[in-house]
């Protein structure tokens, strides 16, 4: 049953002003001259007999006037109709939220039973007609039972709160649990924060915003006596490669020592089952590293921790999870020319140093051969053999770049102008610059350009800026194809200002040229110290590639994968996972493909902030959050007014009573004007 | 001596020489006791002469016309047309609503017409007329009757001195009543508001007329009676009832002159009717000048 209710109650004094107009008729008897008159004879009869219209026009004005008051009167006091009666705000009932902090810090002595026992309390002393919702408190605060009156099932969410592996973090818990109280129409509200308030919990917190006015924060803490405990924790691992891809040489484990007291830690290290020990002493608010030597060769995957042993402090600290995946070659094509040319010798003998295998997959091929399956399961593409190249491939090329592959143009065999125009037209499109002759010769040079590069920030020449370790001026170069006018990056340039190496973007890919050959004829490239680097590099930038092979995860952060085909994410213990999840348990994850392969990623606790047993007070936070404004009268009605205003201006009576009024008011003009 | 001059307020002496010249004759016949300005019925001394007629005994030898006798060896007696004196009648109108003014600077109708009848009254007395006084409300209030000599002039001033506001007029009973006191064909000058019922005051009026007197009604008013002037919403008061009418002048000045156009035409119409000299006199128009203007406009149609 809708009832008709008001936004501003008050503003319905202003029907008092109805009386007004009989008030004035009243004052004006009162106040009208008497005047003495010979007669009143005449008047009277005129008076009579204008009597009639005259009395009904003034009721009429007088209606329309009392109307015209009460229609404003009412578009004043905002009337709404709603179900609601009376209940909008009732002074005797109370509601609060509890968050019960469930970080791992919280499992330090008996502190997270102590801060259930001191929930359950809170839950008793809320009885019918009160509300009461609770929520878990770390980083990532979670709702155990909604907002619901009388508290029931208050104790049983209390009691099904675990401890976690998360960090602390106050503000989403009290954010939240102040959204939840937003909707509870009554007057006292509290948000009780259980806790052993870390001071790293604070740290995040923006205290400008203030609670919502009428909002009490109350910390409860279960550690009153504490103000720092003592703990070292794994705070971070560093797997360190001194040889590219092919293998991590090293570890390095921090850690840390929350305390003020020195410490004598043994760590312990675990790579696939085989363990190493090192003991160290870490003084107090000290990180130190633990190195140790490992071989993990890159062709499988490795698993492992660093874990120490301490009596005084939290355990989920105590242990850091890495792993690491194998790693695939990269796969290259190199489209050779006619048989004999010396290009794919060389670059084959880069991409494969010292006979090492498994860094990339090199498929070699005539560029007659070349067919649209061949670029499917490549990243980069050499093109030393143009002359061999089908006009049917160019389209093939050009969709591989856009794709997002490499492509490299390196001329041979190159002899006349007339070759290159026929090439320019051949791969016009795709060429970041138009060939235009062959320069210099092994006749009319008697020394040869050096390199020299251009674009120092281009991830190409990545290491290999630095004259001390990159001397590019020992490449001599003799001949080399004149460019045209480009619109790609001139990486690198002979010493006269030629571009030698060019860049372009080509949709999500790109396109290389090199204008010298790689086949130690036009050049003394391939022979220098820089060629090898510089290919790998090349290679390295063309995509697919990870830098940091391995991804680390925190408790609290969303687990997925980037590689495609994962069908099955498994937990440390056992479960099967939902990929975007939020992972709450360390350990190591494993991610099986469709193709029954298996990756890994590891996920560890937040040893560095959550590590550190650092407790502050509790009055100086329960104050900097408090709304000055809670303490005026107004505002505890100020939530009954914000909830009767939404549902009033959905409604918007007001509007349509002022258009009356308007009417109203407009008639009583026409009326009070009127003359016969 | 205080009270003799506060007798004589209302005669103005500026009225006075004003119309010390003029003369208030009577139109019609009047019968009056002594030889004055006015024609009388009765045949007696006086120098107009009428008729001759045979002597007959008992008449005065003096009259006989010995010239006639001489010719035609008759006794004839000549006869003279009597000029007589008149009574005339003040009528005065006391009513409540005589008392109003609508200025300061105006006098109340009641002062107006005092100084009317005073200056007329002397005017009577001078020519040797005699004088009477009716004041009336919805009945007779005072009658002094009328007398010739001048200090009755005195009386007349101080009867109409002592003669308090009434309340309502009531015009017909009254002027009746006066009709019956009065034997002799006289004048009768009737000086109102006129705001009582007119068709009862006519019929009073026709009295006087059936009874062969002359009448004269002075209709006096205050200027805001005739044009209503007020600018505010206001309460008017009635002067001799009391009622009250709150009403917005503005609204209904219009119809008011209309209605008190139509009484006045009314009033006029039904008195020519029956012979009565009628005149509209606002208490703005000095009494002098009033009076001098109808004076004048009389003789002229005399």
């Amino acid at each position: 049953m809708k009832s008709l209710q008001f936004l501003n109650p008050i503003m319905l004094a202003g029907l008092l002003v109805i009386a007004v107009p009989v008030i004035i008729h009243l004052i004006s008897r009162i106040r009208a001259k008497k005047i003495n008159f010979s007669t009143v004879r005449f008047l009277e009869q005129i008076k009579i007999e204008a009597s009639r219209m005259e009395k009904l026009r003034n009721l009429l004005l007088l209606f329309l006037r009392i109307l015209l008051i009460a229609f404003i009167a009412f578009a004043f006091a905002r009337p709404f109709f709603s179900n609601k009666t009376g209940k909008w705000a009732s002074g005797g009932t109370k509601a609060a939220v509890i968050i019960l902090d469930n970080s791992y810090s919280m499992g330090y002595g008996d502190y997270f039973s102590k801060g259930t026992a001191e929930a359950l309390k809170i839950t008793a002393d809320y009885g019918p007609g009160d509300r009461l919702a609770v929520i878990s408190g770390s980083e990532r605060p979670k709702i155990f039972l909604q907002m619901t009156e009388g508290g029931k099932g208050a104790e049983i969410a209390v009691k099904s709160i675990r401890l976690s592996n998360l960090g602390t973090e106050f503000e989403p818990g009290i954010r939240l649990a102040e959204e939840m109280l937003m909707e509870a129409a009554v007057s006292t509200k509290t948000i009780y924060l259980i806790t052993d308030n870390q001071e790293s919990g604070w740290t995040k917190f923006d205290f400008n915003q203030k609670l919502s006015p009428g909002v009490l924060l109350k910390i409860i803490r279960v550690n009153e006596n504490d103000n720092k405990n003592r703990n070292t924790a794994v705070t971070g691992v560093d797997l360190i490669s001194e040889s590219g891809r092919l293998s991590y040489n090293r570890i390095k484990a921090r850690i840390t020592r929350f305390a003020d007291t020195e410490s004598s830690v043994k760590v312990e290290l675990d790579v696939d089952g085989v363990k190493q020990e090192k003991k160290l002493l870490i003084r107090p608010g000290e990180t130190k590293v633990a190195e140790f030597t490992v071989d993990m060769k890159l062709n499988t995957a490795h698993q492992g921790y660093v874990k120490i042993e301490e009596s005084d402090g939290l355990k989920p600290d105590n242990r850091y999870y890495f792993s690491v995946n194998k790693k695939y070659g990269l796969p290259i094509l190199l489209l050779s020319g006619k048989a004999g040319s010396h290009e794919p010798v060389y670059l084959s003998k880069a991409l494969s140093p010292m006979e090492l295998k498994g860094l990339f997959e090199i498929k070699e091929k005539n560029a007659a051969l070349f067919v649209e399956a061949d670029k499917e399961k490549t990243r980069t593409i050499f093109l030393s053999g143009i002359e061999e190249l089908k006009e049917s491939a160019v389209p093939l090329l050009r969709r591989f770049v856009e794709d997002g592959g490499t492509f490299v143009l390196i001329p041979s065999g190159f002899t006349g102008e007339a070759e290159l125009k026929r090439y320019n037209s051949l791969i016009k499109g795709l060429l970041p610059a138009e060939l235009k002759s062959v320069e210099g010769g092994t006749d009319n040079w008697k020394f040869g350009f050096g390199l020299s590069p251009r674009l120092l920030d281009n991830p190409v020449l990545e290491g290999l800026t630095d004259p001390k370790y990159a001397d590019w001026s020992s490449v001599s170069v003799i001949k080399y194809i004149k460019i045209g006018k480009t619109d790609g990056n001139v990486i690198l340039s002979y010493d006269n200002g030629d571009p030698a190496f060019i860049e372009k973007r080509l949709g999500k890919g790109r396109v290389m040229l090199f204008s010298t050959s790689f086949d130690g004829t036009w050049n003394n490239f391939v022979l220098t110290p820089l060629f090898l680097p510089f290919i790998h590099q090349l290679v390295y930038t063309s995509g697919g590639e990870e830098e940091n092979g391995e991804v680390l995860y925190f408790t609290s952060d969303a687990v997925s994968t980037s590689s495609e085909g994962v069908i099955k994410i498994t937990s440390p213990s056992g479960r099967e996972f939902k990929s975007g999840a939020e992972a709450e348990e360390p350990g190591i994850y494993s991610y099986t493909k469709k193709d029954k392969s298996v990756e890994y990623s590891a996920v560890n606790v937040r040893g560095f902030e959550e590590g550190d047993l650092a407790y502050t007070g509790t009055e100086e936070k329960e104050l900097k959050l408090k709304n000055p404004l809670s303490e005026m009268k107004e505002v505890k009605n100020s939530l009954e007014y914000w909830t009767k205003k939404e549902e009033e201006e959905k409604q918007r009576w007001w509007w349509y009573l002022v258009l009356l009024a308007l009417v109203a008011g407009t008639g009583e003009m026409i009326l009070a004007n009127y003359r016969r | 001596m205080a009270e003799q001059k506060k007798a004589f307020t209302f005669l103005d002496p500026k009225t006075v020489t004003r119309i010390s010249n003029m003369e208030l004759r009577a139109r019609r016949v009047v019968e009056g006791f002594l030889s004055g300005l006015h024609k009388s019925p009765f045949k007696g001394f006086s120098v107009e002469f009428a008729d001759y007629r045979q002597y007959m005994n008992g008449d005065d030898i003096g009259l006989i016309d010995w010239k006639v006798f001489a010719r035609s060896d008759k006794y004839y007696v000549k006869e003279f047309e009597e000029e007589t004196n008149l009574k005339c009648f003040f009528a005065l109108d006391v009513s409540g609503s005589m008392g109003f003014k609508s200025k300061k600077e105006f006098l109340s109708k009641q002062e107006y017409s005092y100084y009317l009848v005073s200056a007329l009254a002397y005017l009577m007395i001078r020519q040797r007329d005699s004088v009477g006084l009716v004041c009336f409300d919805d009945k007779i209030r005072t009658y002094l009757p009328a007398k010739v000599r001048v200090t009755h002039l005195r009386r007349l001033f101080l009867a109409m001195e002592k003669t308090k506001l009434g309340k309502d007029t009531n015009l017909g009973k009254p002027i009746h009543e006066t009709a019956e006191l009065l034997k002799r064909r006289g004048l009768v000058v009737v000086v109102t508001d006129l705001w009582g019922d007119i068709d009862e005051f006519l019929t009073g009026i026709k009295h006087f007329a059936y009874d062969g007197h002359e009448v004269i009604v002075f209709h006096l008013l205050d200027p805001a009676e005739l044009t209503f002037p007020y600018e505010e919403m206001s309460r008017f008061v009635d002067l001799e009832n009391g009622k009250e009418v709150m009403l917005d002048p503005r609204i209904f000045r219009e119809k008011y002159i209309k209605k008190v156009n139509e009484h006045l035409n009314y009033a006029k119409i039904e008195l020519a009717k029956v012979g009565v000299d009628y005149k509209v006199l606002t208490t703005e128009t000095p009494v002098d000048e009033a009076l001098f203007s109808y004076l004048a406009r009389r003789r002229k149609l005399m």
